[in-house]
């Protein structure tokens, strides 16, 4: 029982994990490019909060200096919050470039089925450069 | 003090490129944007020349906003980091040296000056992942250049080359995504980010299940983004429909930076025998290593696209060189070391050809080519030579790695090993030998050709020159390398674990 | 000039002779002229290395150091200057060879030709000097690249297949067999040197089947030496112009194949470790099972043969599973023998070859059945060709007999005296298949062609080619004549 609560009480790696897994899954399953992109943000959410949840120590209160505190107060830790802004900035970069190579997928083949796609590619000609 | 004064040159190494990249956007002028690339690629290769020379092999590093070491953002430049940086700004220098023609056949006027523009933020990307020596900040260059790399391989003309970006985009993502949790892990571990700084303290620390967990979230985020067995589809489709100056860099490149990743988490993990619990670690890694090299060597003969074939046998290479990390004794590691740098400038040699090809005759098949070296003699030669220095024959760079490597293997007495290396080496030799035997020996096909260009500029050839110097060199003073190599693995062993 | 540089110059001067080929394309009697003069050059350079040598001077020579162990360089020793002074003879022979052959029968790309020739000279020649494993294998795998081009010169759709088995083979037995063999020796031994007395002497505890499986790796993995299952390469490569087959089965590739075997058994093994090892594991030494299978069944399918150039080859492989027994003996006189052999049947292949493309360029005949008469037409390529035929058989009188004397002694010594009735089986077998083409030659009435459109050709006799036969049959019989002195030299 102690265990159990143990792992109950530690919810948030638990969601970070599940939200990892099913990114992954939909990244793998998934044909339609969008929702390909959209698990992709998933897993980057569930690392986000990973780190999120490895900054919070428990009675710690948000890391903000004050001078008349008494000095043994336990503050969170900052840097993972810190890092994670970061990473966020990442992830919207790359679901940025992922949405316009869709597009311009959508241009040239009409579809974002991964499958229609694949049967359209094997008909192209790719061993030689297109000319103006 | 010699070098250590000279510690400010540290991060201009990442800064000059990224600076220009931006710049550049707003130029329009193809020349002008090429000249500054190939300016800046020679500046940055100029610097870490001169800290090669210069260092001694000291280590010197650098502290953004000069918070001492755990804390804050630390390039450091050793041994290990001095000998995949040369090797990377040399690729890059040779690569935006020969890229000119390339960009206008392979990218088309209109992008021109942003296909410089990235492609020094792929630069800088690729030499910021080894500089820094800060983990997270290793994730965000791992990023930069996966972006940098998708968006210039979109940019090719071939028509699926907006699939294969996309494709390796969420590939990148993929990986990245790993490596980030398996530093999460560590930061929880041992709250630190500092590479040092983690050796340190995992010195102290017993092997426990997280700390696996750690390695193998790293490892395999690093695997998959470098194409490794069960992953590897992805990426000889980028290098097929990039623009072949993308091709090249990555060629020469991306194993480097996998290896060069690996050699660092392998290191700071593996410290003063804690690695005898990772038996079954370095087990499966074999495993994986040696499925790619057959895989990827199998692969790379049935192909008929010169760059697939050429992208299948870095997948079988990558396999080779894993199996020397994976072996983890000095020859295995030397091996490893060995072959990444004579693969580096042999491939990135072969896919410049290609691009020459490319350039004359707008194709890349084999079986269309046959029997051009009439008509550009120069690529024919040179085709020529990097093959047979692919196929590890004694006289070549790569022999050298290949010999370490199976005598790592045959020290080690695994059967399986000896075997599979063994042959390995003979479909490396059979894969390099259809180049040129469908080039030379086979019916002569080049009525049909299209020349587009009759010759290639100098510049071209000039780079292409200047690799195979680099690879008789390799050749003939194998002790130079040797001398590194023995330096890198002694000191890291020794200093650090 | 000190020794160490005279024998670097003999091996670049082949290579020289390699780049001038191409630069003299249109020129091609200066071309030739040249190439003979280099070759003329090289080998009176041979003689006086080898006088040098005997006076007892000493030459070593590195050019590409890894580390320790790991090297490449020459060095010079008794056998491989034996071995370079014939190799740097044949090839003059071979060159007035080839310039009667390639021009009478209007080849194409001849400077492509001998410029390859040249280069193959220059790697049997590193592989002669080379002081150490990693050399022979760096030469080895550099002499079957240079002779691909000379055995794809006529390259078309039927022969394809051909050319590809004569790569593939010798690459890949190197790859798999012998590659594997030269690191097991350095990682169990520490060193890859040619040492006098050998190597495995000088470790103390030794596993006898890390010993045995090197040994066969070696004999398997040496596919130019020609032991039966790797021997597929041999015929294959008939496919190349007569000269090259000539270059192939006399100088350069198949002798320099079982000489790095010879050099590896006395030098690396030692011939008395290899003794006792051998007398551990077993009363009857069954690794001589190997050469002596191959002599019999190539016997057999010479027999069998009538393609005269794929008769010769099988005869060859035959021939060369002599000198492996020789050396498998593990007694002196076998390793007198073997080396008498590599010259003796250097010299009679050699002109056995020149016969055989001399009735081909002029008579334009292949095949054994149709050679009855020619010895009438054709009286100094036939006579030529008799002469060598009785060497290969053994007959007194020729260098065959010495090198043959010598193998039964050398059987006596090692007490295997099953490996007799191999003997006496394979010279029946020899002159089984020889002598009646002397007979046919000599003894029947020539047999007229359809196509007579040749005769012109006929009448038309080719100087450079009989010089070279003259020469090399003299060879042949000098062989006999100065034995003495030569099998003195190789005792001390």
């Amino acid at each position: 029982m102690h265990y159990f609560m143990n792992i109950l009480s530690n919810y948030p790696y638990i969601f970070a994990v599940a939200m990892i897994i099913i990114g992954i899954y939909i990244l793998m399953i998934e044909k339609n490019l969008i929702k390909k992109v959209i698990g992709m943000n998933l897993m980057q959410g569930g690392i986000i909060l990973f780190f999120v949840a490895i900054s919070k120590i428990r009675g710690g209160i948000p890391p903000i200096y004050d001078i008349e505190k008494n000095q043994e107060v336990i503050y969170s830790n900052p840097l993972p919050h810190v890092l994670m802004l970061t990473a966020i900035v990442v992830g919207v970069a790359v679901t940025a470039v992922a949405c316009a190579l869709i597009y311009i997928i959508y241009k040239n083949y009409g579809t974002i089925n991964e499958a229609e796609l694949s049967i359209i590619n094997e008909k192209e000609d790719n061993d030689h450069i297109l000319t103006d | 003090m010699g070098i250590l004064q000279y510690s400010f040159l540290v991060p201009l190494i990442v800064i000059i490129p990224i600076i220009v990249a931006v710049v550049l956007v707003f130029v329009k002028n193809t020349y002008v944007s090429w000249f500054a690339t190939f300016l800046t690629t020679l500046v940055v290769m100029a610097i870490t020349s001169f800290i090669l020379i210069k260092g001694q092999f000291v280590t010197v590093s650098y502290n953004f906003g000069n918070f001492i070491p755990p804390f804050g953002i630390e390039y450091e430049i050793d041994i290990l980091t001095i000998f995949f940086l040369f090797l990377i700004s040399a690729v890059g220098f040779l690569t935006a040296l020969w890229s000119k023609g390339n960009i206008l056949s392979e990218v088309g006027d209109k992008n021109a000056n942003f296909f410089s523009s990235i492609f020094l933020l792929y630069y800088a990307g690729s030499l910021g992942i080894v500089i820094t020596n800060d983990l997270f900040n290793l994730f965000v260059f791992l990023e930069i250049s996966s972006i940098a790399s998708c968006i210039l391989v979109a940019m090719g003309r071939r028509k699926n080359a907006v699939l294969a970006a996309f494709d390796s985009l969420i590939i990148g993502s993929i990986s990245a995504s790993f490596y980030l949790f398996g530093v999460g892990i560590l930061y929880l571990l041992f709250c630190t980010l500092n590479a040092n700084d983690l050796v340190l303290q995992i010195s102290k620390y017993p092997m426990t299940p997280t700390l696996v967990l750690a390695i193998v979230m790293l490892s395999v985020g690093i695997l998959v983004k470098f194409a490794i067995f069960p992953v590897l589809w992805w990426m000889p489709q980028t290098y097929q429909s990039s623009p072949s100056a993308l091709s090249a860099f990555l060629a020469g490149t991306s194993v480097n930076i996998a290896l060069y990743i690996f050699i660092k988490i392998i290191f700071m993990v593996v410290a003063r025998g804690v690695h005898i619990s990772l038996d079954h670690y370095f087990e499966l890694l074999l495993i994986v290593a040696v499925l790619s090299m057959f895989v990827g060597g199998i692969l790379a003969l049935k192909q008929d696209n010169l760059k697939l074939l050429l992208a299948f046998s870095s997948v079988s290479q990558m396999g080779a060189i894993m199996v020397g990390v994976a072996l983890f004794n000095f020859y295995g590691m030397s091996s490893a070391l060995f072959l990444a740098i004579a693969h580096a400038f042999i491939k990135t040699g072969l896919f410049l050809c290609v691009g020459n090809l490319i350039y004359m005759f707008g194709t890349e098949k084999l079986s269309e080519l046959r029997g051009f070296g009439r008509k550009a003699p120069f690529t024919y030669f040179a085709i020529i030579f990097l093959c047979l220095s692919l196929a590890a024959l004694p006289g070549t760079s790569l022999f050298w790695g290949k010999f370490y490597l199976l005598m790592s293997t045959i020290q080690s007495d695994n059967w399986f090993l000896i075997v599979s290396v063994v042959l390995a080496s003979v479909l490396s030799f059979m894969y390099s030998w259809k180049i040129i035997s469908q080039l030379w020996i086979a019916k002569d096909n080049s009525v049909h050709l299209i020349v587009m260009h009759k010759k290639t500029p100098l510049y071209m050839n000039l780079a292409i020159t200047i690799v195979i110097i680099i690879n008789i060199y390799l050749t003939i003073f194998p002790n130079i390398t040797y001398y590194f190599v023995e330096q890198i693995i002694n000191l890291n062993i020794v200093s650090k674990g | 000039m000190t020794l160490s540089y005279l024998l670097i110059l003999i091996i670049l001067i082949p290579f020289f002779s390699f780049l001038t080929s191409f630069r003299l394309k249109r020129y091609p009697n200066v071309r030739e002229g040249v190439n003979i003069a280099f070759a003329f050059i090289n080998f009176i350079l041979s003689i006086v290395a080898y006088n040098k040598f005997s006076g007892g001077e000493l030459a070593s020579f590195r050019f590409i150091t890894l580390n320790q162990p790991i090297y490449l360089g020459f060095y010079a020793e008794k056998i491989s200057m034996i071995f370079a002074l014939m190799v740097n003879f044949l090839w003059i022979i071979s060159i007035f060879y080839s310039m009667g052959y390639m021009r009478g029968n209007k080849e194409k790309h001849q400077s492509r030709f001998f410029a390859f020739f040249s280069l193959s000279i220059c790697f049997t020649l590193g592989i002669a000097f080379s002081s150490n494993l990693l050399t022979t294998f760096l030469f080895y795998e550099a002499l079957t690249l240079a002779t691909f081009p000379l055995v794809a010169h006529n390259i078309n759709d039927e022969n394809r297949s051909n050319v590809k088995v004569y790569l593939g083979v010798l690459i890949i037995t190197s790859l798999i067999l012998f590659l594997p063999a030269i690191i097991g020796t350095l990682v169990y031994l520490g060193s890859i040197d040619y040492t006098l007395g050998g190597l495995f002497i000088q470790q103390e505890s030794t596993n006898i089947y890390v010993v045995l499986s090197l040994l066969l790796l070696f004999i398997f993995g040496i596919a130019k030496a020609g032991v039966m299952p790797v021997h597929k390469w041999l015929p294959a490569a008939m496919v190349a112009p007569t000269p090259v087959s000539a270059l192939l089965h006399a100088v350069a590739v198949v002798k320099s194949g079982v000489f790095i075997l010879i050099k590896i058994v006395v030098y690396i093994f030692g011939i008395d470790y290899l003794n006792v090892i051998l007398q551990k594991l077993f009363a009857i030494n069954w690794i001589l099972v190997i050469p002596c299978i191959t002599i019999i069944l190539a016997s057999l399918i010479a027999l069998s043969q009538d393609n005269l150039k794929k008769m010769l080859a099988y005869s060859t492989v035959s021939q060369l599973s002599y000198i492996v027994l020789g050396v498998l003996l593990l007694t002196n006189a076998g390793i007198i023998s073997s080396i008498t052999n590599i010259l003796a049947h250097a010299v009679a292949k050699i002109t056995l070859f020149f016969a055989a493309g001399a009735i081909y360029v002029i008579a334009h005949k292949t095949k054994i059945s149709e050679l009855s008469g020619i010895g009438r037409k054709m009286p100094i390529t036939m006579t030529a060709f008799s002469i060598a035929a009785l060497s290969m058989i053994g007959f007194p009188l020729t260098g065959g007999f010495i090198a043959k004397w010598f193998l039964l002694k050398g059987i006596w010594e090692s007490s295997q005296h099953w490996v007799l009735f191999v003997i006496i089986i394979s010279t029946v077998l020899n002159a089984l298949y020889f002598l009646p083409i002397i007979f046919k030659a000599f003894f029947e009435k020539y047999h007229e062609d359809e196509d007579d459109n040749h005769e012109g050709d006929t009448t038309k006799k080719s100087l450079h080619m009989d010089i070279a036969m003259i020469a090399s049959a003299t060879c042949v019989i000098l062989l006999y004549i100065y034995s003495d002195s030569f099998i003195k030299i190789l005792i001390k």
